[in-house]
């Protein structure tokens, strides 16, 4: 484990400055991710995955900023010192990113190959015609059948799935050395969903690049990801190997999020869940983030904030009484595994 | 992330109105003209100071509108200490400028007031029988939508006579479209998210209730979309009575006092700004009423829509 | 019934028949109107955008007021103003179609008319200063009709970029190191098109109406200052033509907005 990463994330924190205050959507997250390896990034909805990944890509909103001290280095450059022309030279060729909804990620007014050219041409001294060709070549290798047919085509004439593939074919029309895939397969029914993430692993075996993929569903990141970050209020909660998070979880937050089973203590048809919401990042509870829905807190969980701790090799948890829920590992097994 | 409550949601609104600049401007102004009409009596006397009555005060106007002829030179008089916008048609620009103000929130308020309320009722009932009633509304909207509007109201006006009054009702048989579409479109998102099993069988009763229910919602759109409008409302009028086919000639209304100026205009070339008060002072007056107004609707729309931004 | 046939009676305000009078007048009104359709879309659509892009920046907040002041501007008003400056003032700009002298040349009969539109017909004749003589006397009335239009365009125009730039596609096209230039004038630009083209209609409404009082200020003998000329003479048959030619035009005016639809959107052309 001694490789250097390509990416390493160190103390990233991205503030939104809004007109009702300063949004810390992401603030200390650290994680690495290594050559060819699929990093999963998992947490409800609004514990700022979506800002973590623009954040590495430079996307913001005007109102959104990096703060002093966080870094992000890729390839040995720090991503945040690069100036805006040579950041718009990685974007789309050493990072590459698909996002959420392919039925709005696609320009409407220009065809499937005028975009995945248009990708190729940015970043690869080519002509138009050999762009057109490698672009069919790609639409070929994401699986859409008739590519010499489907370049020509708008993506309103396209399913949903074919959209995917087609941002897909995009995003890897460069072979960028790191695809960010943000919910790629939320908006997808499930069965496109298993087929666009094997094309995502054969796609990475093929060309040995690195993914992080961003998602909700503890599902998807159990089948596709080597390692997984559990983020929770623009904090990451846990990170560790696959197997570790599933089976050994130690964050109360990650037992909560695994705990799919029915609660023995209430009469209930529903599947557990973790009582509550995800604040919003205007209203963190004081101290530990996670203290107003978590079952294991104690006094000190409402004044003080844990910090990220090692706890075994490789395995790192922010918060203080871990403890509790390894020994629930110990006695029972009602948590974690499936 | 819990609801907000509508009370101090109203208030952070408030906030942020107050902190707008151009919203603050336009009330402002609005504020201004609305002193200027209410106490026009008082800064500018509707009195003929040619006639004298028996003890040898200048008698009071009849009609305090229509503007008194105080010399009879008809050619523009440049602002002096007694009437300091000058004067054009032998009458005072002052004067009508002052009660113009008057004549513009008359004929605004009126013709907005009216044209909202049978918007209102078309498009409630459009939206709440649906069906053919709906369709064949909906298309009569279209229709009258596609329309120029100042054309439509020069075509009535020449059917129903000249005058402010037939100006006003072209205005209004002409200008209903817009909240009639905006209340159909609440009134069937209203149906869809509360009634759709009572849809059946809907009572009177039941249609109070809809309109119990989209009203709370749909007053601020309505509201801002008329506000939006009067600035065009008084553009349009102003601009009948300056082609004559609005207020009669003489009238205390700005666009009829620009007719005056008009010809004077023509007349000059390659000299000087001659006559420039007697543009001056009324379009002012009409720039900064509809400048009023429009900021005002822009501010509000900002603020409590900015889905129609 | 006379009416299809394309009677439209007589024209007491022009002495001639209703259509005869309309299709007389009609060059000079589409004359204007062609004139001040190129700076309304041109500085509306071009101000729209940088606005949009400069969101909430002075630049934006700067060009919003001068819109609105303009869209507060009744065309008479700002008429008459054009005219005491460019005219009484300057003297450069007056009204009327074209200068007496100007005017017996265009009368005569071997003068080609092959447009009708003053300043093109002079060009096809080699009068270049009958051009400009009739560009003179264009100049105010174009003024001022564009002058109330690019303010509305350019409000349509910033909110629709304003929302095209918050999708999803324009940050695709960020992420794939599209440089920023492009992603506005390529990528937004061409979306936020969709939406002006539909009121681009309304636009046709507001400068065809537009046209009447401005021709009444100007004296420039179109369409407009017929149709204001009968309506307070109260010619009904005149006024009546006037109307049904405009709903014409707008009807015509509406089939190219429904084309240039479908050349900005493929979602459109489809079906
Ligand atoms: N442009 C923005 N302005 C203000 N707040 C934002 C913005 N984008 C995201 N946020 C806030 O940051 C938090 C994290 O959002 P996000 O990263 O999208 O969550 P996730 O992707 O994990 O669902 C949310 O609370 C959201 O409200
Ligand atoms: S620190 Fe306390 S509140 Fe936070 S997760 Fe651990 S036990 Fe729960
Ligand atoms: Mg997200």
């Amino acid at each position: 484990m001694e490789k250097t990463p390509l990416l390493s994330v160190r103390n990233l924190r991205t503030y939104f400055y809004t007109e009702d205050g300063i949004v810390k959507a992401v603030d200390g997250v650290d994680f690495d991710v290594y050559e060819g390896e699929t990093l999963g990034i998992v947490g409800e909805s609004g514990s700022g995955k979506s800002v973590t990944s623009l954040s590495i890509m430079r996307l913001l909103d005007p109102k959104g900023k990096i703060e002093e001290g966080s870094e992000i280095i890729f390839n040995g450059k720090n991503l945040l010192s690069l100036s805006e022309d040579e950041m718009r030279r990685i974007r789309g060729n050493e990072i590459a990113m698909i996002f959420q909804e392919p039925m709005v990620a696609l320009n409407p007014v220009f065809t499937i190959g005028e975009q995945i050219m248009e990708a190729i041409l940015l970043h690869q001294d080519v002509d138009r015609k050999t762009a057109r060709h490698m672009a069919i070549e790609m639409l070929k290798k994401v699986g859409i059948p008739e590519p010499e047919k489907r370049v020509d085509e708008y993506p309103h004439e396209l399913s949903g799935g074919m959209r995917q593939r087609a941002m897909i074919a995009m995003a890897l029309s460069c072979r960028p050395k790191l695809l960010i895939a943000d919910e790629p397969t939320t908006a997808l029914d499930v069965t496109i969903q298993a087929q666009i993430l094997e094309l995502m692993k054969e796609l990475q075996k093929e060309y040995g690049m690195a993914i992080i993929l961003i998602t909700h569903d503890v599902g998807v990141i159990a089948e596709n990801a080597d390692r997984v970050v559990v983020m929770y209020g623009g904090k990451v909660m846990e990170s560790a190997d696959v197997y570790t998070v599933f089976k050994k979880p130690k964050h109360p937050y990650t037992w909560g999020l695994l705990n799919a089973i029915p609660r023995l203590d209430i009469e209930q048809e529903r599947l557990y869940s973790i009582p509550g919401m995800v604040p919003d990042p205007l209203h963190f509870p004081p101290g530990c983030r996670f203290s107003n829905r978590c079952e294991f807190k104690e006094n000190r969980c409402e004044i003080e904030m844990p910090d990220l701790a090692q706890v075994e090799p490789g395995h790192m948890v922010r918060c203080f009484y871990y403890k509790k829920v390894e020994n629930i590992h110990n006695s029972s097994k009602v948590g974690g595994a499936k | 992330m819990s609801e907000p409550k509508p009370r101090s949601e109203f208030r952070r609104m408030m906030r942020k109105l107050l902190r707008n600049p151009s919203a603050i401007l336009g009330f402002s102004l609005l504020a201004f003209f609305v002193l200027v009409a209410i106490f026009a009596p008082y800064i500018a006397e509707p009195v003929n100071p040619q006639m004298l009555d028996e003890n040898g005060k200048p008698m009071r106007l009849d009609n305090p509108y229509i503007m008194p002829v105080i010399t009879w030179s008809s050619e523009p008089i440049p602002p002096s200490k007694e009437h300091p916008f000058g004067m054009i048609q032998g009458r005072d620009i002052f004067y009508g400028v002052v009660w113009g103000t008057r004549t513009a929130f008359y004929i605004g308020l009126t013709v907005t007031l009216i044209s909202t309320a049978v918007g209102i009722v078309i498009g409630s009932i459009s939206g709440y029988y649906g069906g053919w009633i709906d369709e064949i509304l909906m298309r009569i909207t279209d229709v009258f939508l596609s329309i120029p509007f100042l054309l439509a109201a020069m075509v009535l006006t020449t059917i129903l006579g000249n005058g402010l009054d037939k100006v006003m009702i072209a205005m209004v048989v002409f200008g209903w479209m817009g909240a009639a579409r905006l209340i159909r479109a609440n009134i069937l998102q209203v149906k869809e998210e509360q009634f759709v099993l009572a849809a059946k069988a809907l009572g009177i009763k039941d249609f109070f209730i809809i309109l119990r229910h989209i009203l709370p919602n749909t007053i601020f759109p309505v509201l801002i979309q008329a506000s939006m409008r009067m600035g065009s409302l008084v553009i349009t009028a102003a601009g009948l009575s300056f082609l004559g086919l609005g207020a009669p000639l003489g009238y205390a209304d700005w666009g009829s006092m620009l007719n005056f100026t008009r010809n004077w205009i023509l007349g000059t070339s390659g000299s000087s700004m001659t006559y420039w008060y007697a543009v001056f002072y009324p379009g002012m007056a009409m720039v900064l009423f509809v400048l009023a107004w429009n900021l005002v609707g822009d501010a509000l729309r900002d603020v409590f829509d900015p889905r129609l931004k | 019934m006379n009416a299809l046939q394309g009677d439209l009676g007589w024209s007491q305000v022009g002495k001639e028949p209703v259509l005869k009078a309309i299709l007389g007048r009609f060059p000079y009104t589409l004359e204007l109107a062609l004139y001040a359709l190129f700076p309304v879309v041109g500085v509306g659509i071009w101000l729209g955008v940088k606005a949009a892009v400069k969101r909430d920046k002075f630049l934006d907040h700067f060009i919003r007021i001068v819109a609105i002041i303009g869209w507060s501007f009744p065309d008479f008003v700002f008429g008459l103003l054009v005219l005491m400056i460019f005219y009484s003032v300057l003297g450069w700009f007056p009204p009327g179609n074209l200068s007496l002298w100007a005017e017996q040349i265009v009368k005569s009969p071997n003068y080609l008319k092959v447009t009708h539109l003053l300043t093109i017909d002079a060009l096809i004749n080699g009068r270049f200063d009958i051009f400009l003589d009739a560009l003179r006397h264009i100049v105010g009335p174009v003024i001022t009709l564009s002058f109330l239009w690019w303010a509305y365009l350019l409000r349509i125009t910033r909110s629709s970029m304003l929302e095209v730039l918050s999708k999803e596609y324009v940050r695709t096209a960020r992420a794939k190191g599209v440089p920023e230039r492009d992603v506005i004038h390529k990528h937004a630009k061409r979306n936020a098109m969709i939406p002006v083209v539909t009121v681009a209609g309304a636009m046709v409404i507001g400068l065809l109406s537009g046209t009447v009082i401005i021709e009444v200020i100007f004296n420039r003998t179109g369409i407009g200052q017929l149709a204001a000329r009968a309506a307070v003479e109260l010619d009904y048959a005149t006024v009546l033509g006037t109307t049904l030619f405009y709903s014409i035009i707008l009807v015509l005016g509406n089939l190219i907005i429904d084309i240039l639809y479908a050349v900005f959107d493929p979602r459109v052309r489809l079906s």
